[in-house]
């Protein structure tokens, strides 16, 4: 592990009561060099606090996910980090420059002080191993002192931990449902007790009451074992109720942050109101909004956008 | 006014394995009504039958028992009788990005319905009759979209297409099987919006079929509560939205979002 420089001040104070950071994003720019230059990322500062859920919301395409794959040093070329930093603080009181691990220093910190469940998660199980094989291989490679025995039991613990009976352990990937699969991808995630989990689309693929569980299941960890949440979803009445503060993201950029409440209550980007006003209220009055007048919002947000070409050809 | 009616339908899937195999029993005699100009709306986990209601509704399935009736006639199931049956029951799929053809320009997407249940004729009638129906889905300006193909246009575009496919044949009514859930959230109202304004303009029978609660209650008259193959609560939207009578649709109900339980808090 090396020890760099130390932690900047805060931009913003992360919310839960003055327990420090776990994770500081600074002045962060994510490039695709193709042959036109997306700025995937766009100057993005952001503090995680420890044990805090921070929710990332945002459309398809708006950098949310490259972000992600960003901190987690995921990103594969074209892809390259064109400014910034993100510092881990580390519980034990040193701080790593996320950007600056290389070879055998990343391979021991990813997972055991960040971990990420994926989007798809329910696909990302080997289907020709079990459940088993698969939950000790991250302890083979990452504690390779740790003895058969205790490898089994600790397998065994993790998936009682989210919920799942430990005789699945000798189960295989289709033998599960979605909700299993992702349970199982959430132990994964947390064998090694992370200090940060990131979450992309969790649950997007699964059932309003699976889905439902599963959040209860993360909310009730996070309390337990106390790691900080980014909660990345478009779905954004999900994370107004489970998230500490949320960000909104469009364009790479960071529109809106803010406590959860606070942007529901009180959203200040045009676009935050926009994303709000896109999930009609479940209990709420019928809003007229809806089954109204012609929709000019579809010619606003999804107009047809004639290119030069097809203005010459219809001349 | 038009009906199209469900009449105890049962549908049984032979699975594969064991001596014998085994019977899955999707749908479970199941009863309902559309009725022109109103939104039907049903609901349920994946897996509870949603789907197969909708495939046996467009005859892409054979029921094993019950009837599907058309004006309380039961429906023709092959030559001119079918034909005559989809000319007047349409759908719009999930999935705009694999229900129309990668190698087709928009205009023939649109060309065909026309012509094969004959609403248009000559070369001229045709191109009139694509510009019309991509103009009542707000595709403008038509003579640009007509030209291009499936990947040109964005999710909710194409969306609007299959929308105007499944019009061309001047329907009286349309199954939409989730016809939201893979577009971008701050489209998806409007294109519910939309398929409300379609659905006033021409007076047509909708089944919305979705797993959205919210979208559900505000956007039909009756929903349709399915569990396991068979229909446990059916009601007008709001009551059942916000006096729900059936465990199910309670516990359905409690695992939705609802940031505004959070916020009174």
């Amino acid at each position: 592990m090396t020890n760099t420089q130390a932690a900047p001040p805060p931009s913003i104070a992360p919310e839960p009561g003055g327990v420090g950071a776990v994770l500081t994003i600074e002045d962060y720019s994510i490039d695709y060099l193709a042959e036109e230059v997306v700025h995937a990322v766009r100057n993005v500062s952001l503090t995680l606090g420890r044990g805090e859920i921070l929710g990332l919301a945002g459309e398809s395409g708006c950098g949310k996910s490259t972000l992600a794959y960003g901190i987690t040093r995921l990103l594969k070329p074209p892809a390259v980090v064109s400014s910034g930093s993100v510092v881990f603080h580390s519980r034990e009181g040193y701080d790593v420059d996320l950007q600056t691990l290389e070879d055998e220093d990343l391979r021991a910190f990813r997972w055991d002080r960040i971990s990420m469940v994926f989007q798809g998660a329910m696909n990302s199980l080997n289907p020709v191993i079990s459940i088993r094989a698969q939950l000790e291989d991250i302890f083979t490679t990452h504690r390779p002192e740790m003895g058969k025995e205790e490898r089994r039991r600790l397998a065994g613990d993790l998936l009682e931990r989210v919920g799942v009976d430990r005789s699945r352990l000798r189960s295989y990937a289709h033998e599960l449902s979605g909700g299993m699969r992702q349970r199982v991808m959430i132990a994964m995630a947390m064998a090694l007790g992370p200090q940060i989990m990131i979450m992309d689309e969790p649950t997007t693929a699964l059932d309003v009451v699976v889905q439902r569980e599963i959040l209860r299941e993360i909310t009730r960890l996070r309390a337990e074992l106390g790691f900080a949440v980014i909660f990345i979803t478009h779905d954004l009445p999900l994370l107004l109720e489970i998230s500490d503060r949320i960000a909104v993201m469009r364009d790479g950029s960071i529109v809106e942050l803010g406590a959860a409440k606070d942007v529901y209550a009180r959203p200040q980007h045009p676009y935050t109101r926009q994303l709000l006003a896109s999930f009609p209220s479940l209990t709420g009055e019928r809003g007229d909004f809806i089954r109204g007048g012609a929709d000019a919002s579809l010619d606003e947000l999804d107009r047809v956008r004639v290119d030069a070409e097809e203005a010459e050809a219809r001349r | 006014m038009s009906t199209l009616e469900a009449r105890h339908l049962v549908k049984d899937y032979h699975l594969r394995g064991g001596w014998r195999g085994q019977t899955l029993r999707a749908v479970k005699d199941v009863s309902f009504t559309l009725e022109s100009g109103k939104t039907v709306a049903l609901v349920g986990q994946s897996g509870s039958g949603k789907s197969t209601i909708a495939k046996l509704l467009m005859q892409l399935e054979r029921p094993t028992s019950g009837q599907i009736l058309l004006d309380g006639k039961p429906v023709g199931r092959r030559g001119g009788a079918l034909a005559a049956y989809r000319r007047s029951v349409q759908m719009v799929f999930q999935d705009p990005f694999a229900s129309l053809n990668p190698y087709h320009s928009i205009a023939h997407h649109l060309e065909r319905p026309l012509k094969l249940h004959e609403k248009a004729r000559g070369a001229q009638e045709l191109e009139r009759g694509v510009h019309s129906l991509l103009e009542r889905v707000r595709l403008t300006p038509a003579d640009v979209v007509a030209k291009r193909r499936p990947h040109e246009l964005s999710g909710g575009q194409r969306q609007r297409v299959a929308i105007a496919r499944a019009l061309a044949p001047q329907p009286s009514f349309l199954v939409a099987d989730e016809p939201v859930s893979m577009l971008d959230v701050s489209i998806r109202l409007g294109v519910l919006n939309l398929l409300a304004d379609l659905q006033r303009e021409s007076e047509l029978g909708v089944l919305y079929i979705t797993h959205d609660l919210a979208t559900a209650r505000h956007f039909s008259d009756e929903i349709l509560v399915m569990l396991k193959g068979e229909i446990v609560e059916h009601g007008p939207s709001d009551r059942v939205i916000l006096d729900p009578q059936h465990e199910y649709t309670r516990l359905l109900l409690e695992a939705s979002p609802n940031p505004e339980k959070r916020l009174a808090q």
